[in-house]
């Protein structure tokens, strides 16, 4: 914990941004019923580094898409900076998840007729970020992770490496409090895996933002606050 | 949601995803389209056209012309009580002609009398007919005539009363029924006309002889013509005109332009020149006598070395050739006492409706109009034309002018020859009126509610349905008919195009929508809405709809001004000469543009495309996006 004690105050406080209680999610394939998440308790405070660890299959993209309010749980609550987010209308849990959540994908998922620049502009088209605001953010955060001179490249033209930091710098567009991420060194080699824990350090350390991060990659798990280890959709 | 600025770079991006595929979709779609925007420019055209020519001559203006069935049509002839009628007629004959021969003091043989009824056996059954031959018959229908007058003007006027008329005219068939009338070609009068010559009345080609009001012959009087008051003013068809001017007939592989020229040609010196023809018109009695001086002649000659042949007593001659003078006497050898009996016997005849006099009249005709002729055509182009418009009021017909008629200085004498009663009323045409309405729906009302249409049962006797009517003159009410179907038609083609296009659209931006699926899962964990995406898919169709829309209208536009170019001058031509429109300029056009109609197939295009987008983007929102996401 002391070394995440940095300049964010707010991290000092602990206060609780996610709060999972008794969450079970279950998928019906064929008449069986498959428990994906278990009775899942959980608190992560707020500027915390998050890494959720386990087999193939454990639970862990499942966890994440409930607190990002993608799915939702059968039964239990799931409380995101103070918001019961079972009781959100679609249109209000679309809202809630780009102004709050920001998501990154193993694969990247930049679409690929748009120029990096416009790319990492998207979030902002949801959330009706003002034109001006969007390009000065985008030109802030690319130089972060130094993509300034590739704002004009398509996808196609950048490397894997490159492609996720854009991909990252994209799910913070919109200021969010809490990343979510997905095995995001799971496509990438060594290096661009190492800058890319990096990448989540500096910004949990400059933005203050709680990051999530399901992964088996030991390396980012070495960097975390706290490891979650979960076992056939249960915390072990 | 969304900016629209934010959401047409998205869509931008999904008209490049699947260039092929779109490309293809735009293509079809927007052909189809265009098949349907030149469809409607071209019938715009076309029906502009028409209406432009047939502001020519009777078109546009909505005529029912109208005839009272005669009296003794509808199985009257052969009821009980004619049949006892025409009997006692006969009876009544017999008597009245035995005493007026006995008071003349000539011979009369009662049993020579045709009688007035014949006796027919047919399979075993007596049956009873009236004798047309007979005198008496044509008493008994003259009596019943006289007692059952066929409905006249006022009864007509009286049951289109209420379908706003605008007009009654009356057009007369000139009678000659006693007689015939020949060509003075050179002016001199043809002595034996072949059979063809003495049965048409007038012109080769043409089956009556009418007088006509002149609310219905104006539009086709030649601007500047006058006659010497003593010429009968007649309106003829170009080829009658074609023929008195002495032009040969065009062949037949004529080209349009050919026909065109021949018809400005005609046109021109029949405006220019008083085109007249001179006719010989004789009664029987006068014909009679013609002939009987050429078979006397004949007769002569062959006995000229016959000493025992005895020379007729009375022998005619024929007149000065140029004169449509009476036959000359060129010896009269009767005895005062077989001249008086021949005074007496002519009474006789005459008291019992035969024509004893011998009547001739030179008649002069001058061209004063030309009315188009029934067929110019020589494509199928002109031919379907012609089938939809086309003036028919002169047809078959040399039509003189009421009014003008009435201006000659030998009126009354010229009006005796061409409009003498036929004595037999069987041959009696009642007179033709036109009524005249402002409209085609007006038009159409009268004749559905009044005209008597089954003339065998007579039920023109029905209360009400005194007049057989027809829409005639011209075909404008069959033309709006025809605008209606024409309209009907493009409605089913603009449903089927736009069946196909949406259908073509749906597929196509249903795979669009169900391709970007896993795009939809990462723009939602975005934070997108789900009134977003539709916004997207919304724009992205509107994008694509445009540009159909665009190419539509482009290739719609340009197939529609190729034809026009292509065609459009011939067809002015053909139509010029289907409707003889010699003095205009008018032209014929496929093209024309109808901004509102135009409109509305573009609002089509859109509200297609829209709702082909529909289904596929709802199907597309409801789906669970994690779902998509894991979808590799
Ligand atoms: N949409 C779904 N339908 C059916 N079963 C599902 C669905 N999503 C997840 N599961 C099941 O739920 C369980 C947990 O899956 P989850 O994707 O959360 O695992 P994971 O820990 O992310 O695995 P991995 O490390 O391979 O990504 C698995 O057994 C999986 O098959
Ligand atoms: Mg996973």
């Amino acid at each position: 914990m002391e070394q995440t004690n940095t300049e964010t105050s707010v991290a000092n406080d602990k206060r609780p941004i996610v709060v999972i209680d008794k969450v079970v999610r279950s998928y019906k394939v064929k008449k069986q019923t498959i428990p994906a998440i278990n009775g899942i308790s959980l608190s992560i405070n707020e500027g915390e580094f998050v890494v959720l660890n386990g087999s193939s299959g454990s639970g862990k993209s499942t966890l994440l898409q409930l607190i990002g309010g993608l799915d939702k749980p059968d039964s239990g609550n799931i409380t995101i900076d103070g918001v019961d987010i079972k009781k959100l209308s679609d249109h209000k849990l679309s809202l809630f998840r780009g102004k709050t959540i920001g998501f990154v994908f193993q694969f990247f998922y930049l679409q690929p007729f748009l120029r990096l620049g416009r790319n990492i502009e998207v979030p902002g088209m949801f959330t009706r970020l003002k034109r001006k605001e969007r390009k000065l953010r985008v030109k802030q955060l690319a130089e972060i992770v130094g993509l300034s001179d590739r704002l004009n490249h398509f996808p196609a033209e950048l490397s894997g490496g490159q492609i996720q930091r854009a991909a990252i710098v994209r799910a913070l567009l919109n200021q969010p409090k809490i990343l979510l991420a997905d095995e995001p060194t799971g496509n990438l080699d060594s290096t661009n895996s190492a800058a890319i824990i990096d990448l989540f350090e500096q910004i949990r350390q400059q933005f203050g933002t709680t990051i999530i991060v399901a992964t088996h990659d030991p390396n980012i798990a070495a960097r975390a606050d706290r490891i979650i280890t979960l076992k056939d959709g249960a915390i072990i | 949601m969304i900016r629209l600025s934010d959401a047409i770079v998205i869509a931008a991006t999904k008209l490049r995803t699947h260039r092929i595929r779109t490309t293809i979709t735009i293509i079809l779609s927007s052909l189809l389209f265009a098949a349907l925007i030149a469809a409607i420019i071209i019938t715009t055209g076309v029906t502009k056209s028409v209406a432009v020519f047939n502001n020519q001559g009777l078109n546009n203006r909505y005529l029912v012309w109208a005839q009272a069935d005669n009296p003794l049509f509808g199985g009257v002839l052969s009821t009980k009580e004619f049949i006892t009628l025409a009997q006692q007629k006969g009876k009544d004959l017999i008597i009245a002609k035995q005493a007026e021969a006995k008071k003349l003091g000539i011979d009369y043989n009662a049993g020579n009398e045709p009688s007035a009824t014949l006796t027919e056996s047919m399979s075993g059954q007596n049956s009873v007919h009236v004798n047309f031959q007979s005198y008496a018959a044509i008493e008994a229908m003259q009596e019943y005539v006289k007692q059952h007058p066929s409905p006249d003007l006022n009864e007509l006027k009286q049951a289109a009363a209420n379908y706003h008329p605008i007009g009654f005219y009356s057009s007369i068939m000139a009678g000659l029924s006693n007689g015939n009338m020949s060509i003075m070609s050179n002016g001199s009068e043809n002595f034996t006309p072949t059979d063809d010559q003495r049965v048409s009345l007038l012109f080769p080609g043409q089956t009556s002889l009418m007088v006509d009001d002149s609310h219905l012959t104006q539009p086709f009087i030649l601007p500047g013509t006058t006659t010497n008051g003593s010429n009968i003013p007649l309106i003829v068809s170009y080829s009658t005109a074609e023929g008195l001017l002495g032009l040969p007939k065009l062949p037949s592989n004529a080209s349009t332009k050919d026909h065109y020229d021949r018809i400005q040609q005609v046109y021109r010196q029949t405006t220019n020149n008083a085109v007249t023809v001179t006719t010989c018109y004789r009664n029987s009695v006068s014909q009679q006598q013609i002939d009987q001086a050429i078979s006397q002649a004949d007769e002569i000659a062959r006995n000229k070395s016959n000493k025992d042949y005895q020379k007729p007593s009375l022998i005619y001659g024929l007149p000065a050739a140029n004169s449509c003078n009476k036959a000359t006497i060129i010896s009269d050898k009767r005895t005062a006492a077989e001249k008086k009996t021949q005074a007496a016997q002519d009474q006789f005849d005459a008291t019992f409706g035969q024509v004893v006099v011998p009547v001739q009249q030179k008649l002069t005709f001058q061209v004063v109009g030309l009315s188009p002729s029934t067929s110019n055509s020589n494509t199928t182009f002109s031919d379907l034309l012609s089938s939809i418009v086309g003036s028919s009021l002169t047809d078959g017909s040399d039509v003189i002018p009421a009014d003008l008629l009435d201006k000659m200085s030998t009126a009354t004498s010229v009006k005796s020859t061409l409009l003498a009663d036929n004595s037999n009323p069987l041959a009696v045409a009642n007179p033709n009126y036109y009524v005249e309405f402002s409209n085609a729906n007006d038009a159409r009302r009268f004749i559905t509610d009044k005209s008597c249409t089954t003339r065998m049962e007579g039920t023109c006797a029905s209360p009400g349905r005194l007049f057989q009517l027809t829409a005639s003159g011209n075909n404008s009410i069959a033309l709006q008919d025809l605008q209606q179907k024409i309209a009907s038609v493009l409605g089913l083609a603009t449903i089927g195009v736009v069946v196909l296009a949406v259908i073509i659209m749906t597929s196509m931006i249903g795979r669009t929508v169900a391709d970007g699926r896993r795009e939809t899962a990462v723009f939602r964990a975005l934070g997108a809405k789900r009134s977003d995406i539709v916004a997207i898919y919304a724009v992205y169709t509107l994008c694509l709809i445009i540009l159909i829309a665009i190419i539509s209208l482009a290739v719609g536009l340009g197939a529609a001004y190729g034809l026009d170019a292509y065609y459009g001058q011939d067809a002015t031509l053909q139509a010029k000469l289907l409707f003889d429109a010699v003095n205009t300029n008018l032209t014929f056009r496929f093209f024309s543009i109808n901004i509102a109609l135009l409109g509305v197939v573009v609002v089509i295009i859109v509200i297609s495309g829209l709702f082909s987008m529909v289904i596929p983007t709802l199907r597309n929102i409801r789906r669970n996006p994690i779902q998509d996401m894991r979808e590799e």
